[in-house]
């Protein structure tokens, strides 16, 4: 499957395999292993919520720093993004400092979403966001805090 | 050709997938004789009727018109709604014809008798050369099946072959739920359970029936 690839096939895989599809895919592993994603919870038939982690790049403040972030798919992903979140402190241009939100608006992966883009795609960005010129330099908040849990919304859709 | 490949498929049942996250077999031998001849049956009307069902596809083709949708899926299909298997329901959904709604009925003297139990199938690009891939909705307890409701079934990977069909596989997972397979786990713990106190294993899969595939 290739990144942005909008014509060619018209075989739409539907939601729920798509997901069976990346959790595979997590499971055996990405790349070089600085980006990695998992399921939450395991009983949610519906693979709802998901935990990455992304370990800062080389020759950036991020450097040698692990990065959880919560993702969840909603029932509309992957025709919609999903909610990106990031649980650890980090100071980032396209991060919301309060809620650790990733704001589409200002990650363009998001705002521009295509259907063929997947978890590992936005953590993999994510990481080369963080070495961009206008993130690498920042000033980071002391290494090793979580947010507190501010997005019950996130957590309490349990509906269907 | 098609009969030879659906026998090669019933006797290769006893070999160990190579396939380390699913070493399943699959339930063929297990079938009533009934059951196996009906898969054979449909194999010969698939390769037989070809032209004729062909032909009334193409006037009913209308609501089945979904980009470029092989014939092969259309003719399946077709059957699929108007000579459904025993205890056995697959309608396609309205905007993806690769995708569709299935419904098995527990098998008659199993623990899962008298529950409903729906399921997803999709058609990958690839098929007939891939496999469908189908998984369970309904919770249900088998040592075969995991918490996701994917299914430990030989067919449905390395012993796949085109000439089995929607239909078959639908069969064959029925049948799965007949002949529970502990030797050929999927979840650990409900097949050790199912060796160290099949009895109540049974139990257990029976209240999860009630609980979860009430069909309500």
């Amino acid at each position: 499957m290739s990144l942005g690839n909008s014509g060619g096939s018209s075989v739409v895989v539907p939601r729920n395999f798509r997901l069976l599809e990346e959790l595979e895919r997590g499971e055996k592993g990405i790349g070089d292993g600085t980006v990695s994603y998992g399921m939450d919870d395991a009983d949610d038939i519906y693979m709802r919520s998901w935990t990455g982690t992304i370990i800062g790049p080389h020759n950036s403040v991020h450097e040698g720093r692990i990065y959880q972030l919560k993702l969840f798919c909603d029932k509309d992903y992957p025709d919609k993004p999903p909610t990106v979140r990031f649980h650890s402190r980090i100071n980032m241009t396209c991060v919301n400092s309060d809620t650790g939100v990733v704001e589409p608006k200002k990650f363009s992966m998001l705002a521009n979403w295509q259907r063929d883009y997947m978890m590992e795609h936005i953590l993999t960005n994510l990481k080369k966001e963080m070495a961009a010129p206008h993130n690498r330099k920042l000033v980071q908040p002391p290494e090793g805090r979580v947010k507190q849990e501010r997005i019950p919304a996130l957590q309490s859709t349990s509906q269907g | 050709m098609a009969q030879k490949l659906l026998v090669l498929t019933a006797s290769g049942q006893n070999k160990r997938s190579p396939d380390r996250n699913c070493p399943c077999s699959s339930p063929t031998a297990l079938l009533p004789g009934a059951v196996c001849f009906q898969v054979v049956g449909v194999a010969f009307a698939f390769a037989g009727v070809t032209q004729l069902r062909l032909q009334k596809s193409e006037s009913r083709s209308e609501e089945m018109a979904n980009s470029n949708l092989p014939r092969r899926i259309i003719k399946e299909t077709q059957r699929l709604l108007s000579e459904p298997a025993p205890g056995i329901s697959a309608s396609p959904s309205e905007d993806n014809m690769r995708y569709f709604n299935v419904m098995i009925l527990g098998p008659s003297q199993s623990p899962y008798e008298g529950g409903v139990f729906k399921l997803e199938l999709f058609l990958p690009e690839e098929y007939p050369m891939a496999a469908p891939k189908v998984r369970f909705l309904t919770k249900i307890y088998h040592p075969n099946i995991d918490k996701l409701g994917r299914i430990c079934l030989d067919i449905l990977k390395d012993k796949w072959s085109p000439a089995l069909q929607i239909r078959t596989v639908l069969l064959s997972i029925q049948a799965l739920l007949s002949a529970p397979n502990p030797d050929d786990p999927l979840s650990d713990n409900i097949a050790k359970h199912w060796k160290t106190n099949e009895a109540e294993a049974v139990e257990t899969a029976k209240e999860w029936t009630r609980l979860y595939a009430s069909g309500a």
